[in-house]
């Protein structure tokens, strides 16, 4: 085997270039300058989170997402270009619930005091929410990857919507205390809009509340709750566990047994064939919809129910 | 028996800990506790070997607000089948220093740092457990100029600062002593850099996001074995840089590539140093959340005008189970070097976090 490796790197560097080393790293400083920034920035998880913020804060803030769009939340690979946003951030608001230890690693490597736990720009969204499925037992791998703080997709329930919106306003207030009255005028603006949609979709999807849904992860749970829907069962065996043959005929026999009409509801993430497969078996209606602001034409946390509402009753 | 007397005592303290936490049901101050496995199966010139290669034991805590200390103990397996128990890496990490030294003041200098014992950071590979590496074994050349199959780990600290520049560029420096790496009875003489005495470290790790989907990352590494000798013939050194880019899909598909180049001066005790170079190059693919495939060519030169050229490639498949545990088969062959077969398994109990690396 020809060593094209080393061949390639034929260049050899020099031991005697230890301060070429130091210049560089100076050079690497001057070339650059830091912007400065009025706004009060804010850097949230998701662009769900992104979008409320937004909404609260104004032309006070400027938001800025760590991932866009639709993503598994369960996998996902923090970045050192993401450590730039908190380490710029005066606000930092995370999931929670433990499913985002990975924005731990980042406040450790930006160093930002101003969003250390419990300092004003530190927001753990997840702290008010009342938990669905926290588990009343020991968890161990045998269950799947069960969440020990319960089911974490709590935004996708409008009334939660609220109670994220509330946070924001009070840790802007903190942060900003001068601005604190057009934070809440904000703040009771977008909280009187989203109930006000909220009974209006709700009011649309009268028309499914005698279908039953079935899901392939428990992605859908909070929305299910909010608008009284009714969700029989997952493709996945338990949580995290691909769906298996024998899986699926337990559930189709189950569904068997019930009244339809059925709706397979899937985040856009998870394998569409599987769904659509599983619900050509049992005559149901499949729905593959974003679970995230920012895809598709979802650029704000309203768009998200609107099309969703409009996607569950197609 | 002194390490026995000590694993009992870990073991039971574990058990005690989990017992009140799971019967109690209350708010407790516990760090963080977990246990991760390394099991391997190899096949190579003809025999087959199966050992739990590694347990490692985890505990996790903030002592105060910026202030986290992690543990990490592991049993061994060593090449001669002897089990050793020892403190892989130990360490207190302070994520604001200025602020920590001075609470009543506002100003964040963002200055880390991290005492204690601990993986040295160069490269990307060498701060890695073996739990997070991407192939069952480390790059030829990684194994030989940082610290072998395990790592390179040393006491000290370094400081890390974050420089004041809109993409991320973070400077470390650390300072270590570094024990000379003691022959186990029945094992082969090792080979590489042996580093000893004091250990000084700079590594400059930058990073660019082409695109929201798309990262790339360089790292300048310097290495200086035996730093308070007088004679540079005494002296250890390890250049190198490391490039990865990253490349996110729909589906939660993902590209990883990945090279580290490295040039390395050092001798046998008496002799003068000799330079060495090598490095790898490698490509990983998550086809799904559940499936990886990788591909890696690592290469080493001679050692001055001793030892051959060695070329390795290595295939791999990863099956991941589930967000802890893992299969991954891999297959290792090459010029010089011996052919093998691995078959691992690695599991894992407990929130168990490592810092981005």
């Amino acid at each position: 085997m020809r060593n094209l490796f080393l061949e390639w790197v034929h260049t050899r560097m020099s031991f005697n270039k230890s301060r070429a080393f130091l210049v560089a790293m100076l050079l690497w400083v001057g070339a650059f300058s830091q912007p400065m920034a009025d706004q009060i920035q804010v850097v949230a998880i998701t662009q769900d989170f992104a979008s409320i913020a937004q909404e609260i804060g104004g032309d006070l803030v400027e938001v800025q997402p760590l991932i866009k769009g639709s993503r598994n939340l369960h996998h996902v690979t923090p970045r050192p270009s993401m450590v730039m946003k908190v380490k710029r951030a005066d606000l930092l608001i995370r999931l929670g619930m433990g499913q985002d230890s990975w924005i731990d690693g980042l406040i450790q490597v930006a160093r930002n005091a101003r969003v250390f736990p419990g300092e004003h720009g530190y927001l753990d969204a997840s702290v008010p929410i009342r938990k669905l499925e926290i588990p009343d037992h020991d968890l161990d791998g045998s269950m799947g990857d069960v969440h020990q703080h319960g089911n974490p997709h709590y935004w996708l329930d409008p009334y939660n919507g609220v109670l994220i919106a509330a946070q924001i306003r009070d840790h802007l207030s903190q942060l900003s205390p001068e601005n604190r009255s057009e934070f809440e005028a904000n703040y009771q603006r977008f909280s009187t809009e989203l109930e006000r949609k909220a009974k209006v979709w709700n009011d649309q999807l009268l028309a499914v509340k005698s279908q039953i849904f079935i899901t392939y992860h428990k992605v859908w749970s909070y929305f299910f709750e909010a608008f009284n829907l009714t969700s029989i069962g997952e493709l996945e065996p338990l949580p995290g566990i691909a769906p298996s043959i024998r899986h699926l005929s337990a559930l189709k026999e189950q569904v068997s047994e019930l009244q339809g009409p059925f709706v397979v509801l899937m985040a856009d993430y998870y394998p569409a064939p599987a769904g659509r497969g599983f619900a050509k078996q049992i005559d149901a209606r499949f729905v593959s919809a974003a679970p995230h602001v920012g895809e598709g034409d979802i650029d704000h946390y309203f768009d998200l129910f609107d099309t969703l509402v409009q996607a569950v009753l197609k | 028996m002194n390490k026995f007397l000590l694993m009992g005592l870990t073991a039971l303290m574990l058990t005690q800990s989990a017992v009140f936490a799971q019967t109690s049901k209350e708010v407790t101050d516990l760090p963080d506790i977990s246990v991760i496995g390394n099991m391997i199966g190899t096949q190579s010139d003809g025999k087959n070997d199966f050992s739990v290669k590694e347990i490692e034991l985890s505990f996790q805590h903030y002592l105060y607000p910026s202030l986290k200390a992690d543990v990490f103990m592991a049993l061994h397996k060593e090449d001669s089948g002897q089990r050793n128990f020892e403190l892989e890496e130990a360490y207190v990490t302070a994520l604001d220093l200025y602020g920590l030294l001075n609470p009543n003041s506002s100003r964040n200098l963002g200055l880390g740092l991290a005492l204690g014992q601990k993986r040295v950071n160069i490269g990307k590979v060498n701060p890695l457990h073996p739990e997070q590496w991407r192939f069952v074994d480390r790059p030829l050349a990684i194994q030989q100029f940082l610290g072998g199959a395990e790592g390179l780990s040393a006491e000290g600290g370094h400081l890390n600062y974050l420089l004041p520049l809109p993409i991320f560029s973070q400077v470390e420096l650390g300072y270590w002593t570094v024990q000379a790496h003691a022959e186990e009875a029945g094992a082969e003489e090792a080979h590489g850099v042996e580093f000893e005495n004091k250990l000084l470290n700079g590594r400059l790790w930058n990073s660019l996001a082409l695109s929201q989907s798309q990262e790339l990352e360089l790292g300048l590494n310097y290495l200086l074995g035996n730093a308070s000798s007088s004679s540079t013939d005494d002296q250890q050194t390890v250049m190198g840089l490391d490039l990865t880019y990253s490349k996110e899909f729909a589906m939660d598909r993902y590209l990883k590539l990945q090279a580290e180049f490295y040039q390395a001066k050092y001798g046998e005790e008496g002799e003068s140093p000799e330079e060495q170079q090598g490095g790898f190059l490698s490509g990983v693919y998550q086809f799904s959340p559940k499936f990886q495939a990788g591909v890696r060519y690592g290469t080493l030169s001679k050692h001055g005008d001793e030892g051959n050229v060695k070329n390795q490639v290595a295939l791999m498949a990863t099956r991941q189970l589930s967000e802890t545990s893992k299969f991954r088969l891999q297959y290792n062959s090459g010029d010089n070097v011996t052919s093998a077969v691995y078959a691992q398994f690695i599991f894992g109990m407990g929130p168990h976090s490592h810092v981005l690396q």
